[in-house]
């Protein structure tokens, strides 16, 4: 082997271990940015992944095989480093034909080859990055599943269920509401899965409304329901009353003694009558009372189911005087409903519905609206105008510029019709171009 | 193929480096034009030279068939010369036995070395009617062809400065010189010089001559120059490299046609005659470097933008030389070869 196959053979491992190097660096580059964003992808978004990212270490090899390959189809062969040393080393093609037969008495002294230089730096500083980038993606905790990925509404469904099942016993919900709503309730408890907080809340809302929103009809349905006892209690206690004389002459008592006459209503059933009136206040506020306790409706609902209960004292004494005090009622009924009302519940409500709507200050019905006609706008006449000055000769126009006419030039020698317009861009090129001609 | 042996390639080497140093005898002050004169010689090409009058091309022809011992012919061309006047014509002549019949009487074009002086002058039918002649080195007339005698050489002069009543050379017959040469002025030595030894600026007489077998087996030396398949690729990048497209900024912008095939062929054979100056079998790339600017300065046609930018070919051949690699070796734009 003489100097110049030394030289091309050292010449090749050179550039070769360089292209090899930066092939290598370059796709280590690719590599780990990958490698370590699918790392961060798995560690935040698929903790349960089986496998370990480390994985990601064994396509190394596989890199530098792919380097090898790609380095070795990018090395120049023989004849093209050949080419090179030739033309560097200034042997006038006689290296070149270093193959050619008669070539050996031609001396040719090739002292060494050229070097080979990298400008690497970018790329070694980007693979160390990325490299850096995998290290630290691999230091980045996984998110647990348990503690992220389980919504705590064990309390909610809880507290639902209870009042599911207090609605139930009280028979405020039908049996399939009832069933369904604690079907709902058992799956929310067994797949707490957190994926889809929102549409667990919603459900919890859901069922939250429809229980509350049960219960407040049950209330106001039990008021109304106690509010009728009590006439009836009270009715019943008025009957029976046998000091109540004075009313019993009133005109409006005949029509009810005929009608309990009709029924055969005797002192007994009426004692029986407010009896059971009674029994069924407690019942209704016994259960207002355990809706109260679950939170189920607010104290003012139960407030008011117990003054309805009371309404009117309840007393028979107090009904006697009642009734001897206003004794114009024509029906004895109506005189019961206002002693029921008592002195009233208070606070604010909008009355009964049907009293007739109040609007303050209303217009007769058939009163029609007065015409009125709008003065005219003003309009600039001479008799609105103001005289500043009067002048005795012609208007004389001002000499605001001289007009040119069919010319686009104003000058004072004239212009023309058409003038030849230099642009800028074309400035350079003209002024080239006479400068030229002066050289 | 056998490459050339030292002891066979030494005599012609000698004799061509004779040549030269006889010319730059003879013609005081021009080593490089003479060079590239006798290169164009060796690789059997014609020689347009270009240069104001009184700078010595007559002679330098002159001086260059005496010493190659070739028939020369000068012809200046002037705006009525017509084909004819060049080639040759029939005329009728009458034989011996009173036949009168048409002969063909051979024009100044049937010798070695044809000097076109002020070859621009002559009217473009005139100018065309060496195209033939230049290229397959024969003439045609009234349908015969008559080859032409070898060697032959067509050494043209023009003038740059004096273009009234001239007619610019086609692009076709431009292409067809081997070499434009620029004749520049010499220095202060070299004219005095030529005042004190040249009475009347007389050349003195070539002491060398070369004889026509000589000159053949030079011509057949030249021919067997290696010329390494690295260099060929080479050339063809340099001569794709001129035309537009080829992606050099200084080519892109002042070029609009660049060199012919033709221009490639020639490159080779100037590189050829190189080599075989420089002593060598092989042609290198520093061969086809020096005779790159002569091959292909005249075969740029540039465009406005290299008028009005006052840039000459020359500049854009040194910005090719510049970017066009040797050995087109396509490394990452970050490696580079350093040092040797």
């Amino acid at each position: 082997m003489n100097g110049a196959d030394r030289a091309v053979l050292s010449l090749q491992r050179r550039l070769f271990s360089v292209l090899l190097l930066r092939r290598f660096l370059t796709f280590l580059t690719g590599w780990c940015a990958l490698w370590g964003a699918l790392v961060l992808l798995l560690r935040r978004g698929f903790p349960d992944v089986p496998f370990s990212p480390l994985w990601g270490a064994a396509a190394v090899p596989l890199l530098l095989v792919a380097a090898f390959i790609l380095a070795r189809r990018e090395r120049p062969s023989r004849d093209a480093v050949l080419a090179l040393i030739d033309a560097r080393a200034h042997c006038g093609g006689l290296l070149m034909a270093s193959t050619v037969e008669g070539a050996q008495a031609w001396e040719t002294r090739v002292d060494a080859a050229p070097r080979v230089q990298w400008r690497g730096r970018r790329t070694t500083v980007a693979a160390v990055a990325s490299v850096l980038f995998v290290l630290a993606a691999l230091y980045v905790p996984a998110r647990t599943t348990e503690a992220s990925q389980r919504l705590d509404v064990s309390a909610d469904v809880e507290r639902l269920d209870k009042r599911v099942e207090l609605l139930k016993e009280e028979q405020i919900l039908p049996a399939e509401q009832a069933v369904t709503m604690e079907n709902t309730l058992d799956e929310l408890r067994n797949n707490q899965s957190g994926n889809d907080p929102a549409k667990t809340w919603e459900v919890i809302d859901s069922v939250d409304e429809a229980t509350m929103r049960a219960a407040e009809e049950a209330a106001a349905a039990a008021v109304q329901k106690t509010e009728e006892l009590t006439r009836v209690e009270t009715m019943a206690m008025a009957l029976d009353t046998p000091g109540l004389d004075a009313m019993r002459a009133a005109e409006g008592m005949k029509d009810l003694e005929a009608e309990a006459k009709k029924l055969g209503l005797s002192a007994s059933d009426l004692q029986a009558l407010m009896e059971a009136a009674k029994q069924g206040k407690a019942s209704l506020q016994a259960k207002l009372q355990r809706l109260a306790d679950a939170k189920m409706i607010d104290a003012k609902t139960l407030g008011k189911a117990e003054r309805a209960g009371k309404a009117g004292g309840g007393g028979k004494s107090e009904l006697e005087a009642f009734l001897r005090d206003n004794a114009s009622p024509p029906r004895l009924s109506d005189a019961v409903g206002q002693f029921c009302k008592g002195g009233g519940q208070g606070g604010v409500d909008r009355g009964r519905g049907d009293a007739p709507m109040f609007f303050g200050d209303e217009s007769d019905v058939m009163a029609k609206f007065r015409e009125m006609t709008l003065p005219s706008a003003d309009v600039a006449s001479l008799e609105q105008s103001e005289v500043v000055g009067m002048s005795t000769s012609a208007p004389t126009a001002e000499a605001t510029g001289r007009s040119t006419g069919g010319a686009l030039s104003n000058a004072k020698d004239g212009g023309s019709a058409f003038t030849n317009v230099v642009l800028p861009r074309h400035r350079g090129t003209v002024e080239r171009y006479f400068e030229r001609k002066k050289k | 193929m056998t490459l050339l042996q030292p002891d066979e390639l030494r005599p012609h080497v000698e004799r061509a480096k004779s040549i030269l140093a006889e010319l730059d005898r003879i013609l005081l002050g021009r080593t490089d034009l003479h060079r590239l004169v006798v290169i164009g010689i060796l690789s059997r090409g014609h020689l347009l030279l270009e240069g104001v009058p009184g700078l010595g091309k007559t002679a330098l022809a002159k001086a260059l068939g005496d010493i190659l011992g070739l028939e020369l012919k000068r012809v200046q061309f002037t705006p009525d010369l017509m084909p004819g006047d060049i080639l040759g014509t029939n005329i009728l002549q009458e034989s011996e036995r009173g036949q009168r019949q048409l002969v063909f009487q051979p024009g100044p074009i049937f010798t070695n070395v044809l000097l076109a002086d002020e070859i621009n002058r002559a009217s473009p039918k005139t100018q065309s009617a060496l195209l033939e002649a230049m290229q397959e080195h024969a003439v045609t007339l009234f349908g015969v062809t008559r080859p032409l005698p070898s060697p032959f050489f067509v050494m043209a002069s023009q003038n740059p400065i004096e273009f009234e009543g001239t007619y610019p050379l086609p692009e076709a017959q431009i292409d067809r010189f081997l070499f434009k040469l620029h004749v520049g002025g010499v220095d202060v030595d070299v004219l005095d010089e030529i005042i004190s030894t040249r009475r009347h600026g007389q050349p003195p007489a070539p002491q060398a001559r070369v004889t026509a077998a000589e000159l053949d087996g030079l011509f057949e030396v030249v021919g067997r120059i290696f010329l390494p398949r690295a260099v060929s690729r080479y050339i063809a990048r340099l001569v794709a490299a001129t035309h537009p497209g080829s992606g050099i900024e200084a080519v892109e912008k002042y070029v609009s046609l660049g060199a012919s095939p033709r221009a490639a062929i020639a490159l080779a054979e100037a590189s050829r005659a190189e080599a075989l100056l420089n002593g060598r079998p092989t042609v290198g790339f520093d061969d086809v470097k020096r005779v790159v600017p002569a091959v292909l300065n005249h075969r740029l046609i540039l465009g406005y933008r290299a008028r009005l930018d006052g840039v000459a070919s020359r500049q854009v051949l040194d910005a090719l030389l510049a970017t066009v690699d040797e050995t087109g070796m396509k490394l990452p734009a970050d490696v580079e070869l350093a040092g040797a």
